[in-house]
Parts: C-alpha cells; sequence; structure tokens
C-alpha cells in the first residue's frame, strides 16, 4: 500500500509541473518584479538623499511608540484618516517619501505606498529595503 | 466506523478537497502576489526559489484536492496535503518565534490587517492536518479491507 501511495504522489507531483511552467511564461513579467522589486530603496540610498527624506512609519502605534525612525511620521492603514493629517503637515513635494513597517516581510509598507500613490497621487514614494528591524539601531 | 459514515467521510472529502482546490485557484491568478507572501517568511535563500514555489506549489494544491475524490489517487493526495501542512505549520511557527509580521499567504492575497494572528493560522492549519490524517486513516482501512475481500 505504501508503494502504491509513493507511486500516486510521484505522479501528482510530476504532473503539477507543466500548468506550472505554463503559470510561469504567462506571469513572467510580473513574477520578476516581485523577485526584485523596482520600488525599494536600501538605507544607504536614503542616506545619500542628504536629509530629504519624509519618513513614514507603516507599523502600529504602539510599535511606533516604542521605536521609530528619527522624524517618522505614522500613517497606517487602520488610522488612514485619523493620520492623514500629520502625513500632510510633514509632506513636501521636494521630499522623497519613504514607507517603511516591521521587517523586510511586511506588508503594510507595500499597502501604504499604494495608497499614497493611487489615493493621493504622489509619484516619489519608495519602500525600506528591510524594514525597520533590519535598520534600526 | 467507516461503514456506519460513509456520508460524513465523503463530505469531508469534499470539504478539505474543495478547500484546496480554492486556495490554489486564488494563488495561481495572482502568483505575483503569492511569490511576496513566501518571501515574507524569510526562509529560502534565493527570490527566485519564491517564485517556483509561488508558481508549482497551488498545482499541487489543486491537483490533490482533485485527486482526494480519485479513490486510485486518494492515498497520495493526503500524503502530500499532510506534507503541505506540516511545512506550513514549520514555516508559520518558525515566522512566529522570529517575531516577524507576515500575511500568511494560505489564500491568496490576505487582507491587510497589520499584525498577524499567529495562534489562528496554527489553528486552521492544524484542522486540517487533522482532517488530513483522519482520511488517510479511513482510506488506508478501506483500501486493506478491499484488498483482503478480493484475497478471500
Amino acid at each position: 500500500m505504501m508503494r502504491a501511495s509513493l507511486r500516486q504522489t510521484a505522479l501528482l507531483l510530476a504532473l503539477a509541473l507543466l500548468p506550472a511552467l505554463i503559470s510561469a511564461a504567462v506571469q513572467w513579467r510580473a513574477l520578476g518584479e516581485a523577485v526584485s522589486p523596482g520600488d525599494e530603496i536600501t538605507w544607504e540610498a536614503t542616506q545619500a538623499l542628504g536629509g530629504r527624506v519624509l519618513w513614514v512609519d507603516a507599523r502600529t502605534r504602539a510599535q511606533y511608540d516604542q521605536g521609530h525612525i528619527e522624524g517618522a511620521v505614522l500613517l497606517n492603514e487602520d488610522q488612514w484618516v485619523d493620520l492623514m493629517e500629520g502625513f500632510l503637515d510633514a509632506w513636501e513635494e521636494e521630499l522623497q517619501v519613504v514607507v517603511y513597517c516591521d521587517g523586510g516581510g511586511c506588508d503594510a509598507s507595500r499597502s501604504v505606498s499604494r495608497r499614497l500613490r493611487e489615493e493621493m497621487g504622489l509619484e516619489n514614494v519608495r519602500i525600506l529595503k528591510g524594514g525597520w528591524k533590519k535598520n534600526s539601531p | 466506523m467507516e461503514k456506519k459514515l460513509p456520508i460524513v467521510w465523503l463530505l469531508l472529502r469534499l470539504a478539505l478537497g474543495g478547500l484546496f482546490i480554492w486556495a490554489g485557484l486564488v494563488k495561481v491568478a495572482d502568483a505575483p502576489a503569492f511569490t511576496r507572501e513566501i518571501q515574507h517568511y524569510d526562509i529560502l535563500p534565493w527570490p527566485w526559489l519564491a517564485a517556483a514555489a509561488a508558481l508549482y506549489l497551488p498545482w499541487v494544491e489543486i491537483l490533490c484536492g482533485l485527486g482526494l475524490q480519485w479513490p486510485r489517487l486518494r492515498l497520495g493526495s493526503l500524503l502530500i496535503l499532510g506534507g503541505l501542512m506540516v511545512v506550513f505549520l514549520g514555516a508559520i511557527t518558525s515566522a512566529w518565534a522570529r517575531g516577524l509580521d507576515i500575511t500568511c499567504g494560505c489564500f491568496g492575497k490576505d487582507s491587510a490587517s497589520i499584525l498577524t494572528d499567529f495562534p489562528l493560522l496554527l489553528t486552521q492549519d492544524l484542522a486540517l492536518l487533522a482532517a488530513a490524517t483522519l482520511l488517510w486513516w479511513v482510506e488506508k482501512r478501506r483500501v486493506a479491507s478491499q484488498a483482503a475481500g478480493s484475497g478471500a
């Protein structure tokens, strides 16, 4: 019975390869963007901007209160409307907006940066590579 | 017991299979989003490996969901689904232990909750693993009794 189970397993795993290859061909370009996103910026690159950066902390207020990048304004999806005023007070057109969240793996910075682009019409919005955990002191 | 409750096993198979087919289809529709979800776990060493997993795993889920409904592929499907759940449990536990803020990617792109509910994710996965294990046990007994019947 075990041999039959393993044979079935091998067959199913092999069968899944073909549609996966077709998916790869269809979504090739978008996958490349997902693997190597062009909207990320490293900490080192932000330092080269000479202070012309508006940091946006996309985490919760509790996390922000525990520590954040100096000068960062809090703007997250849960309190989007309430926190927008603080963001607009700090925003200037020539500033590079850099959004960060907890680490390289959180989605909050991506969501906030997307909303800033789509809802506020901002163009110069980037995401901090590695997030707060990688770049905090 | 399986003779008395065939409808229960049938419903459980349909529910588990349907869930994995749906979960797979959602991910197939947006493989780049699933690639990012996998990268969030910070487990795989190279980004292209996350992309390969994002392309391959959903189809494995879909085929196993379908295979679960067909007796000749049922044991293999359950073996794979059980294995997948163990891998997912390990990945979620590891992310929790490292304090990562992730969206699990379990059913494609998740809602934009800021903090991950790790206990809920683990409970979901454990329930699915328990269902797969139960069905595996039922199917094994069915196959064994069939073999005994044909041998008699």
